[in-house]
């Protein structure tokens, strides 16, 4: 998509210009050459932080020969390389002050949004190798002083431009960007991300939220929640302060969506879950989820359904005690005894205990 | 030599008799010792969870050789069969159940299919068979090779048993029924027990039985080398020979095999006899210049081998996973091991101990104190660090390579059971290199297993993808995938703390400290996953943040624990911040912490001394240890 931009949109249209509010600078950055850059944020229509932006002017060097590389540089919200605008009769050149082409272009912006290139573990020095033998490192080529595997990953004739301006787009900068972001995430900015769709996005501010947005943005994160499934789930639930497992809508939510989660994010909620008093809704539904082949898990959840029973709602242990005999689970010799010990407790489960017994007593 | 190796070499390297037991009338067979394991291999990477190791179908799409071994009945007649196994896919609630086995008895395949249900691990009914009285053979056959997986088998003529599934009454189960002592067989006592055979490990040991030292080194994996082993395949990468203990490395130098790096020093000084004979290899075997993923040979772990066997106090344990510490207030007395073929426990007595298991496991057995995951920024006051402390490490690779064949290579459709991949989510690549790494969000040792699974489901469903789906398919047309590790190669779990925590800004600013040993070269270097927008999945794929440094001297009191009394460490688990590991995790640099850290045990055995007085009151006698290098590497 970015090759788009070329289609006779090389130079730079400063988008921030039409925005609602004039560029801040977020913070300043010196580079691996020493060049101090001013980062600025950039906004949205609505004023909303949308993105970071630098002018670039570094030089490039090749020995001792030298020359500038100038251009605008584009980070997203969460710190990524998005694209660079060309200043207006400032081309980037070559060796030779070859001007580069449109296909240089497109091949420079793929370098940039690369974000793990064949040199990345390369020094400067390392890019050209003095060895065009057999001795050459796997990295060189034969017949080229430009290593191969490098090759691929560079604009030809211009592998110190490449170099330098990746590791400015996707330096130590990445972090301070991310920083900054975190900073600024407010409830109008918390709200413009979790209605991006842009997976990226969603995971940088359910990482990084507080509780108290994670508790007022919590209908849209569970409905995104629902929406990406998977992973996106889990991390919805390992990263949700405990205090809102207790609430009605969480207990709700995962009443529904338990069974479909995959293992680890279950493991992840139950977990979560330990801390906090459980309604009757999720308990049945936890039951629901005892299955022969998860040993560990039913272990988990027979205790928590003991602990969060009691003489006023014993249907939900006479359920557990009927999938424990309908599925034929075998528990540990200390849970086998807690179960049964429950009939001490409660007059009513007496029948269901006895049954459970008659079953295990056989298998033992 | 001594004796005592001699008979555990002897002991742990026979693919031996298989471990049953009768015991009235359950037999229970460990599916990993059996006689013939044909093309299944070992897996112990979660024995710290299982308590057992277990055996995999590791055939990268292609049915591995069935395995085989015998047992025996006392009386004719109806048996029961269980099978410890898993669907391995299911925890992602996936179809497809791509580790599907079968077993046969005396050539009779039994009904069930294995390996076909439950995300956890359990024990699979497999129904009624009819045994005569005597020996019979039993085989395990794999239908998929996909990673079926079985750990152990049970058989009964009590129709009604169901053999346990929790951890502990498991244990018990399997100590009774595989007729283990109730004792652990004592393995000898020893100067300095190193536990883990990295680089790290490998080193600590050598250089402590050179200068004197009666060392043990206890290695979970039939192979030497962790990482840098043919099992993970990573480069060696650091550089030796720094000032001011220029001969440090010297050890590194003698076992590690020649590869990029050597490659790049001998460029760098071309006329030297050293760099001549590194050329001459490299021109006999270019191939040695692939750093990741490349060909068994390149990562020598035959030579890794040779070297420890021929040194005089040293015995070496194969196959022996470290799996408790026992103490005596704040020193560790023992440790206890068991085989991952046999199950068979042996103690180990020593007066000092090496950590070198990367995980920092031994550490953890002996309480001793450690940091996971990344601490905050007001903790340590690094640029990088967080604002917040998080769990975020970097994470585990499953690297794999493939070669081009001179027809077409065929491999399964992995629908719907791997991870599906798009021309947009797809890579197009021939090789997974370091940057194929997941789990960094997951506990590297408790979750190893599923980490390496995820990292499974991505090569297998990408490969399927670029082969047989993918636009450009014609390109993979004859390739074969030839390599994927079943072993997860690990970069960071424990860190366990000494009397210094390294910090990043001690190594940026140059913070020289009066125990400074070993230099550390390596860019810090973090890796972080790499979210993409199109890809729902957990990431698989990591970027690597490097930061400049000039080489720099680590503290000597990184070595060593600051609540465990006789607790040295080495490796990826020494006493560093997140950040800070970074620099020293690379193995060059780890088997030079391994030089200093024998040199050291060798100073408390003169001194009759305890890791901390080496700094304290002995510090003069490591640093002519250190002037003196270990190596001898015969250049
Ligand atoms: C994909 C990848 C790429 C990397 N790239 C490079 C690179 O280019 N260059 C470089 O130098 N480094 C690289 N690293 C980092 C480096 O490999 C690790 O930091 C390395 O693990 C450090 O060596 P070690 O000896 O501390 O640990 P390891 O190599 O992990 O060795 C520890 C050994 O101990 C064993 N063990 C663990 N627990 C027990 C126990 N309880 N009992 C007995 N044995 C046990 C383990 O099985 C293992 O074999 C990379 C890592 C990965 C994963």
């Amino acid at each position: 998509m970015f090759y788009t931009i070329f289609h006779g949109l090389l130079f730079l249209s400063f988008s921030y210009v039409e925005a609602s509010k004039n560029p801040v600078i977020a913070f300043q950055y010196l580079t691996d050459d020493s060049v101090g850059l001013d980062i600025y944020e950039y906004y949205d229509a609505a004023g909303l932080l949308d993105g970071y932006t630098a002018h670039v002017n570094t030089p490039v060097c090749e020995d001792s020969l030298c020359y500038k590389a100038e251009l605008e540089f584009y980070w997203n919200i969460t710190g990524n390389f998005a694209e660079f605008k060309l200043m207006p009769d400032r081309p980037l050149t070559k060796l030779d002050h070859v001007p580069f082409s449109k296909s240089d272009y497109g091949k420079l912006m793929d370098i940039l949004l690369n974000q793990t290139p064949s040199f990345v573990y390369l020094k400067r020095n390392e890019l050209v190798s003095k060895n065009t033998d057999e001795n050459a490192l796997e990295i060189d080529g034969i017949s080229s002083a430009t290593v191969t595997q490098v090759k691929e990953d560079m604009v030809e004739g211009a592998i110190y431009t490449c170099y330098t301006l990746w590791h400015i787009a996707n330096g130590e900068i990445i972090f301070n960007i991310k920083e900054h972001t975190i900073k600024k995430l407010d409830k109008p900015l918390i709200h413009k991300l979790l209605g991006s769709k842009n997976l990226e996005e969603l995971f940088f501010v359910i990482e990084n939220i507080d509780s108290g947005y994670f508790s007022i943005f919590l209908p849209e994160i569970l409905s995104l929640a629902e929406e990406y499934g998977g992973y996106f789930i889990k991390s919805v639930i390992e990263n949700m302060p405990v205090s809102l497992m207790k609430d009605d809508i969480v207990q709700n939510f995962f009443s529904t969506n338990f069974n479909q989660l995959e293992h680890q994010a279950q493991n992840s909620l139950l977990e979560k879950l330990e801390e906090v008093r459980l309604k009757k809704s999720i308990l049945v539904v936890l039951i629901d989820g005892i299955l022969p082949g998860n040993s560990l898990q039913n272990e988990q959840i027979i205790r928590m359904v003991i602990k969060n029973t009691n003489s006023e709602n014993i249907e939900v242990l006479i359920k557990m005690f009927e999938v424990l005999r309908n599925r034929q689970i075998v528990v540990s010799e200390d849970l086998y005894k807690e179960l049964i010990s429950l009939e001490d407790r409660y007059e009513s489960l007496k029948k269901e205990v006895r049954r459970f017994r008659n079953i295990h007593d056989k298998r033992h | 030599m001594n004796i005592v190796r001699n008979i555990f070499i002897a002991v742990f390297s026979i693919i031996s008799s298989i471990a049953f037991c009768m015991a009235r009338d359950i037999i229970f067979i460990e599916a990993e010792s059996f006689s013939d394991r044909g093309g299944w291999v070992i897996d112990q990477q979660s024995m710290d969870v299982m308590g057992s190791a277990y055996m995999l179908a590791h055939g990268m799409g292609a049915p591995v050789a069935d395995a085989h071994t015998t047992f025996e009945v006392s009386t004719k007649g109806k048996y029961r069969i269980w099978v410890r196994t898993r669907d391995w896919v299911a925890p992602w609630k996936v179809e497809g159940s791509p580790g599907k086995f079968q077993l046969l008895i005396n050539g009779q395949q039994i009904e069930t299919t294995f390996g076909t249900e439950g995300a956890e691990w359990h024990w699979q009914d497999g129904g009624n068979i009819r045994l005569k009285s005597g020996i019979s053979k039993i085989s395990m056959h794999d239908l998929s090779g996909f990673e079926g997986r079985c750990d152990a088998i049970v058989i009964t003529n009590d129709l009604k048993f169901y053999p346990p599934n929790q951890p502990e009454e498991l244990a018990n189960f399997r100590h009774k029924y595989l007729g283990l002592t109730d004792k652990p067989i004592d393995a000898g006592k020893y100067d300095l027990v190193v536990v883990g055979g990295g680089m790290a490990g490998i080193c600590t040991a050598v250089s402590a039985a050179r200068l004197g030292c009666k060392v043990a080194l206890i290695q979970n994996r039939p192979v030497l080398g962790g990482n840098n082993s043919s099992e993970i395949r990573v480069g060696l990468s650091g550089l030796i020979y720094q000032k001011p203990y220029t001969k440090l490395g010297s050890l590194v130098d003698e076992i590690g095999p020649v590869g990029h790096w050597k490659l790049w020093e001998a460029q760098q000084d071309s006329n030297s006899v050293r760099s001549q004979k590194i050329f001459e290899v490299i021109k006999n075997n270019p191939e040695k210049k692939e750093h990741n993923a490349g060909p068994a040979d390149n990562y020598n772990d035959a030579k890794k081998l040779r070297i420890v066997l021929t040194e005089e106090n040293l015995s070496l344990f194969l196959n022996t996973h470290v799996m408790n510490a026992e103490k005596a207030g704040d020193r560790i007395v023992s440790v206890t091991g068991k085989s991952i073929i046999t199950g068979k426990e042996y103690k180990f007595r020593g007066a000092l101990f090496a950590d070198c298991t990367g995980d920092g496991n031994l550490g953890f057995l002996a309480n001793a104190d450690f940091r996971v995951g990344r601490e905050s920024k007001s903790q340590t006051g690094e640029d990088r660090a967080p604002a917040q402390a998080d769990r975020l490490v970097m994470g585990t690779s499953v690297q794999w390579n493939s070669v081009e064949e001179d027809t077409f290579s065929p491999f399964p459709d992995t629908n719907p059971w791997a991870v599906q991949f798009n021309e947009n989510t797809s890579h197009k690549v021939n090789k997974g290199d370091w940057d194929w790494e997941t789990g960094a969000n997951r506990d590297q040792v408790v979750e190893i297993e599923t980490i390496r699974d995820y990292a499974l489901r991505v090569v297998y469903g990408n490969w399927d993808f670029i082969k047989n789906k993918s636009v450009e398919k014609e390109k993979f047309a004859n390739r074969k995938l030839t390599w994927v590790a079943y072993i997860g190669g690990k970069r960071e779990s424990r860190r366990l703390l000494g009397d210094v925590i390294l910090k990043e800004q001690d190594i940026i600013q140059g913070i020289k400290f009066p125990d400074g040993t070993f230099t550390t070269t390596w860019d810090v270097d973090l890796h972080f996953p790499i979210r993409s927008n199109n890809f729902t999945g957990e990431p698989f794929r990591s970027r690597a943040d490097m930061r400049k440094i000039e080489p720099y001297q680590v503290p000597y009191r990184c070595l060593y624990s600051r609540n465990v009394d006789n607790l040295f460490m080495a490796g990826r688990d020494i006493s560093v911040t997140h950040v800070a590991l970074g620099t020293v995790r690379v193995q060059r640099t780890t088997g030079m912490m391994g030089e200093v850290v024998g040199m050291a045990a060798s100073v408390c055995k003169e001194q009759n001394a305890l890791p901390r007085d080496v700094y304290s009151k002995y510090f003069t006698e490591l640093q002519k240890l250190m002037e003196k290098g270990i190596g001898n590497p015969g250049w």
